[in-house]
Order: structure tokens, then C-alpha cells, then sequence
């Protein structure tokens, strides 16, 4: 460090050179390193499988993990057993599709068509029972009278439109 | 390139341009709040909720941003030994670092009433704790280590090491599957927001930025001084002894 | 929850109100702060450079 002031000219030149190249392979060397290791983690970064991996992979009753997937129109059942609320409702990828009961209250953003991480187990007949469910909300963002207009001129397509008569779109006529 | 990097001429320059800088974050945050709050629309999912991005996106990429800030400025400091550009990056780090706890805390604020939980480890999430510790980190290397240029040198390497992060940050809801949802401003087929909602949160970013130089101006004036304090101290004691 | 929302209608038009009014709370918090610190810590240098070097013009006049 206190070689540079002494030497100047070229042999300075030459020695920031040298710090460059040296910062630029080192961070190429550790970029790889952390490319290789996140690859070999891609299991257990993932947060959830999809029903159609699911269906692959054999998973034993009981065992805990992460279902995720969008919630099948018209699929969202409400039971009340004994005061106990129920809900019903299919989670597909496209492919797949699995069944999942959850008690307990459902997040706002839960919806017909949406995006759902569910948290839970497959019993013995294939049900998925979860424990916790997490709505995902998708990277759009649109004024509430634009779907609105939409709507009434019967352009909006989306599975939003169905969703009015889901009970727990209630919440949207109070916001 | 020396003579930017002279102390003497950016204390010169950032007194020029501070008030300047300080009054258009001020006009910004007021433009913005006004959006923010009352010309943007409901959002037709979220309904008013939404409105939490216009604090948490400026703050994530504030956080992202000063951390790319320090990056550069340290490889500067490293590789040409620019004292000045050792102190900006020493000054951005606990800038850096409150704007990623204030994104982690609204992010969990707005997960709450819309995902329904208030944290999970999912990709995004963590990429963005890890940032907030490698901040802590880069602020522990300058506070520990007594010699400076020594101190310059390990938190350039930590500064460096850490760019790697903040690129699987932006990635990482491409790359796995997580709860957080794909960008939004930053794709290639252009945002998926408009109108007043997209105004409102470009008003809040550029009011996070401005107020970012403008504090950062301070701060690296405030570490200027102190290095001429250090210097006369030892001057006086020099004197003296 | 819609029951939840209406007792706090009178409160908050909406129940996740709250959650959006910590948020911004939060974001004044922050703000506030790096702007407070940063300037103290300012005029505290300024100030302390402003007497060393009354100290050192003092030593060298004592010194002629």
C-alpha cells in the first residue's frame, strides 16, 4: 500500500492492471462456484411443487410440503360442519390437477383462477389437506374502474369475472 | 479523473448542488405522495392495499441501488485507490441498509392482508435478508478494523463479493418458484402497471433517489471533515509531543 | 371477515388500512431518521474541525 506512492509511472500502471484482472477472475471464479452450488440446492430453493410433479414423484400420506397452482374455476366449495369451516377446492398446473380441503380463513387475494401455495399433506385417498394457504397476486396492476368498464362491454375474459360468486370476494365491495 | 476525486473541489461542488437536491426531493415526495394516495385508482384485486408498493418498490430498489453504488465505488477504491471513493461507499452502506429493512418490513406489511402471511422463505425473501446482513457485514469491516486503508481494502472485497447477491435478487423470481410475484417495472415487454399508478410509483422512486444523493452528499461531506479532524489531531499532538 | 371489517369500519374505511398506514409510517420513520443522523453527525464535524483549528492557529502563534 505504501510501495505506491514510492513507484510511479509504468510500474503503477502495470500494478493496477494486475488489481484489476485479479478482482475480474476472482469474481468470475466465485460467480461460478455460486452458480454451481445454487444449481445443485435447485430442490430445495424451489418453494412448491406443481400437481403435475406431484403426480411424478409418488409422494407417500403424510408427508409434509408445498402445493402450488391455481385455483380450478367453479371448484371452491364452502362446508360448515358443526361450526367448523371447510373449504374445498382444485389446484391445477394445466396438467394436473389435485384436490385440497383447508379449514380455517382463506387471504384475501384468494380467488377463482388465482395463484395458491398450499402447505400440507396428501391423505390416504389423495386429498391434499393443508394446513396453511398463501394467495400469490401476479406482477399486474389496473384500476378497479377499467376491469369495471371492461366488464360491462364483456371484453374482460379473465376468471376474475367468475369469481363474484365466490363467497370470499365479499371483501372486494368493501374496499 | 483525479481532480473529481480532489476533497477539497467535492466540498466545493456538493455545497453548489445540496440545495438543489434537497429541494426537488422535496417537490418529488410531494408530487408523489399525491399519487400515491389520492389521484392513483384502487387496484382491481388489491383495492387500496396496492398502495404499500409505492413505499416497498422504491425502497427494494434503493436498496439494490446503493448496494450496486458501493459495488462500483469500491472496485474504483480498489483498483486506482481513490480514498474519496472508499469514503462514498463507506457513506451509502447504512443508507443501503435501512432501505432494505424498511422494504423486508413493508413487504411483510403488505404480505399479511394479501398472501396471508407476514414472511416465507422463499427465494426473494431471503436474497433480500441476506443483502440486509451483507450490509451489516460491509458496516462491521469499516467499524472494526482501525486502519483505514486496510479497512478500505477487506470491505471493497466484501462490497464485491456481495454483487452476486443482488443478482439473484432481481432473478430469483425467475429463476425458482417463489410467493413473490415477477417483476413488475423492470421486465422486457415493458411494465404491467399504467397510467396514474405507474407515475405515482416512477414520482416515489425518483423522490427515494433524490433523497438518497442529497443525504449521501452529507454524509461523504461529513467523512471528508473527519478525515481532516483525524489529520490535525495528529498535527496538535505531534506539536505538542 | 367482512364481520371483522365492519367494526372497525368507523376506525378504518377498510381493515387493511392499517397495514398500509404502518407501511407509509414506516417509510416518514426511515426517512426521518437518515435524514436527522446524517445532518447531526454534519454540523458535529463541522463543528469539531471549526475548533481544531482555532487550537492549531493558537499553538503556532504561541510558537512564533
Amino acid at each position: 500500500m505504501t510501495k505506491s506512492g514510492s513507484t510511479k509511472g509504468l510500474k503503477a500502471g502495470a500494478r493496477k492492471k494486475r488489481r484489476l484482472y485479479l478482482m475480474l477472475t476472482s469474481l468470475a471464479v466465485l460467480g461460478l462456484a455460486v452458480v454451481l452450488v445454487l444449481s445443485a440446492l435447485e430442490d430445495n430453493i424451489r418453494l412448491f411443487y406443481d400437481p403435475t410433479e406431484i403426480a411424478e414423484k409418488d409422494i407417500k400420506p403424510g408427508q409434509n410440503f408445498r402445493l402450488g397452482g391455481l385455483v380450478v374455476d367453479d371448484s371452491v366449495e364452502r362446508l360448515e360442519d358443526n361450526g367448523i369451516l371447510i373449504n374445498k377446492f382444485d389446484i391445477t398446473d394445466g396438467n394436473e390437477t389435485v384436490s385440497v380441503v383447508f379449514e380455517g380463513l382463506l387471504p384475501d387475494l384468494f380467488r377463482e383462477g388465482q395463484g395458491v401455495v398450499t402447505e400440507g399433506a396428501l391423505n390416504t385417498s389423495g386429498v391434499f389437506v393443508a394446513t396453511e394457504v398463501l394467495a400469490k397476486h401476479d406482477e399486474n396492476y389496473m384500476p378497479k374502474e377499467v376491469i369495471d368498464s371492461l366488464k360491462k362491454r364483456g371484453e374482460w375474459q379473465r376468471s376474475a369475472d367468475d369469481t363474484d360468486k365466490t363467497p370470499t370476494t365479499e371483501k372486494d365491495s368493501r374496499s | 479523473m483525479h481532480k473529481f476525486a480532489n476533497p477539497a473541489r467535492f466540498m466545493r461542488l456538493s455545497n453548489i448542488i445540496l440545495p438543489w437536491t434537497a429541494a426537488i426531493t422535496v417537490v418529488l415526495f410531494g408530487l408523489g405522495l399525491y399519487y400515491s394516495l389520492v389521484l392513483a385508482p384502487e387496484d382491481y384485486q388489491m383495492g387500496n392495499t396496492y398502495r404499500i408498493m409505492f413505499i416497498h418498490v422504491p425502497a427494494a430498489y434503493m436498496a439494490q441501488f446503493g448496494y450496486a453504488a458501493i459495488a462500483v465505488s469500491s472496485a474504483v477504491g480498489f483498483i486506482w485507490k481513490h480514498p474519496l471513493a472508499d469514503q462514498a461507499a463507506r457513506a451509502t452502506a447504512p443508507m443501503g441498509a435501512a432501505f432494505t429493512a424498511l422494504a423486508l418490513l413493508t413487504g411483510s406489511l403488505w404480505g399479511k392482508p394479501m398472501w396471508g402471511t407476514y414472511w416465507i422463505w422463499d427465494a426473494r425473501l431471503t436474497s433480500m435478508l441476506i443483502l440486509l446482513f451483507i450490509y451489516l457485514g460491509y458496516i462491521a469491516v469499516w467499524q472494526t478494523i482501525e486502519d483505514q486503508a486496510r479497512a478500505a481494502k477487506i470491505a471493497a472485497i466484501v462490497a464485491m463479493v456481495g454483487l452476486i447477491n443482488v443478482i439473484i435478487i432481481k432473478f430469483s423470481v425467475d429463476w425458482w418458484n417463489t410467493l413473490h410475484q415477477p417483476a413488475t417495472l423492470m421486465r422486457m415487454d415493458g411494465p404491467t402497471i399504467g397510467g396514474d399508478m405507474l407515475a405515482a410509483l416512477l414520482l416515489m422512486i425518483a423522490a427515494f433517489n433524490m433523497f438518497f444523493i442529497t443525504i449521501l452528499l452529507w454524509r461523504i461531506q461529513s467523512l471528508i471533515l473527519r478525515r481532516r479532524i483525524r489529520s490535525l489531531r495528529m498535527q496538535i499532538g505531534g506539536g505538542q509531543g | 371477515m367482512p364481520e371483522f371489517a365492519n367494526v372497525f369500519a368507523n376506525i378504518f374505511e377498510n381493515a387493511n388500512d392499517i397495514y398500509i398506514l404502518s407501511s407509509y409510517g414506516a417509510g416518514v420513520v426511515v426517512l426521518i431518521g437518515l435524514f436527522v443522523t446524517s445532518w447531526r453527525t454534519k454540523k458535529k464535524d463541522e463543528s469539531d474541525l471549526r475548533t481544531l483549528e482555532k487550537r492549531l492557529r493558537d499553538l503556532s502563534d504561541k510558537q512564533v
